[in-house]
């Protein structure tokens, strides 16, 4: 490919991209670009059909509702978004909140019924002295089942 | 605003200067209000991430480097995140937009951006430079479409197209606020112009 063909193929694309405006095409290639499209009719037509697209694109207007004087008084008066630091603490509290609640309480009231079981078992009831009761008690309960 | 005397509000900021801190504000508010409010359809969150984007300014103003880019390139940048957050977001509330199917069509519009030099391909496109007065004194109806179309472009697409025509940002600038290259960002601005006339052409 010749130095003129990649340069028209260049000055083709940047036109697609960038538009019909010179000032948006990259600064390095603006002048060779502008060199290319004097020397070729193509070039400019298609530079025509992208300045109709730029014109459209112009028309699309947004204005700005927020009052610079306002945002500013407010930020320095009232910065609610938190620090790093301040949301690194908050999210270890949650995560040891997480924590808390996803073993600990469970794991405390399991051991807490437990040891109340065991209290209660070892102080309030007596141990059979005299295990012949209880074990012609199962034996009746097994000869039933049978 | 030059290059210099914006390091030194923002150097102030940071050591709590409010009235740099209203200067810098007041220089680019609008910019990055307008930038939100094109690339999301909810102006009072488009509002809101703007004062985001400035509160930032004021309590992390330390992590700006003027060495590497503008101020507001920064500010944009920071904008751009908390848009793309809220995008993501929706788009997971929202399973499937009418952008989304804009997407799925980008592999045709590739095709459109190759270079051709063909005259032929360029006397088809649907804005002829005959209409260029014509666009110029458009209606409310060619506008509101062109806004419609504009919005229904790949957010890609869409942010790269906004934050070189309407704020103004050098190729370069733009690469670094989406955080690609400068020839990704070629190549995603002529996938927008390309899918922005076929969408103009649907709605003619």
């Amino acid at each position: 490919m010749s130095p003129e063909q990649k340069l028209y193929e260049r000055a083709f694309e940047i036109i697609e991209a960038y538009g019909a405006d010179r000032a948006r095409w990259p600064e390095q290639e603006r002048s060779a670009i502008e060199q290319a499209i004097v020397k070729s009719p193509k070039l400019q037509a298609h530079l025509q059909v992208h300045a109709a697209l730029d014109a459209s694109l112009k028309s699309l207007e947004v204005r700005p509702r927020l009052s610079p004087e306002i945002v500013a008084q407010q930020i320095v008066a009232h910065p609610q978004r938190i620090t790093r630091a301040q949301w690194l603490q908050l999210q270890l509290e949650g995560l040891t909140e997480w924590i808390a609640a996803a073993f600990w309480k469970p794991v405390f009231a399991a051991s807490f019924v437990f040891l109340i079981g065991v209290g209660a078992g070892t102080v309030a009831l007596e141990p059979v002295e005299d295990w012949s009761q209880a074990e012609h008690l199962s034996f009746a309960l097994i000869g039933e089942e049978q | 605003m030059k290059a210099g005397e914006e390091a030194q509000l923002v150097a102030l900021v940071t050591q709590g200067d409010s009235r740099a801190f209203a200067e810098l504000v007041q220089h680019h508010l609008p910019a990055i209000e307008t930038y939100a409010r094109r690339i999301l359809v909810d102006e009072s969150l488009a509002q809101d991430i703007a004062q985001d984007t400035l509160l930032v300014l004021w309590q992390r103003s330390a992590e700006f480097q003027p060495e590497k880019a503008r101020l507001t390139t920064w500010l944009h940048r920071v904008a751009h995140n908390r848009c793309i957050d809220f995008l993501r977001r929706q788009k997971r509330e929202t399973p499937i937009a009418s952008h989304e199917i804009v997407a799925r069509q980008e592999g045709t519009a590739n095709t459109v951006c190759q270079v051709s030099g063909e005259v032929s391909e360029i006397a088809s496109l649907p804005l002829q430079a005959s209409a260029i007065s014509e666009a110029s004194s458009a209606s409310d109806a060619r506008i509101s479409s062109l806004d419609a179309a504009l919005r229904q472009l790949p957010e890609s697409q869409r942010t790269a197209l906004v934050l070189t025509y309407y704020q103004n940002l050098s190729n370069r600038e733009v690469a670094t606020v989406i955080n690609a290259s400068t020839r990704a960002v070629e190549s995603l601005l002529c996938r927008a112009r390309s899918n922005l006339k076929k969408q103009l052409e649907s709605q003619q």
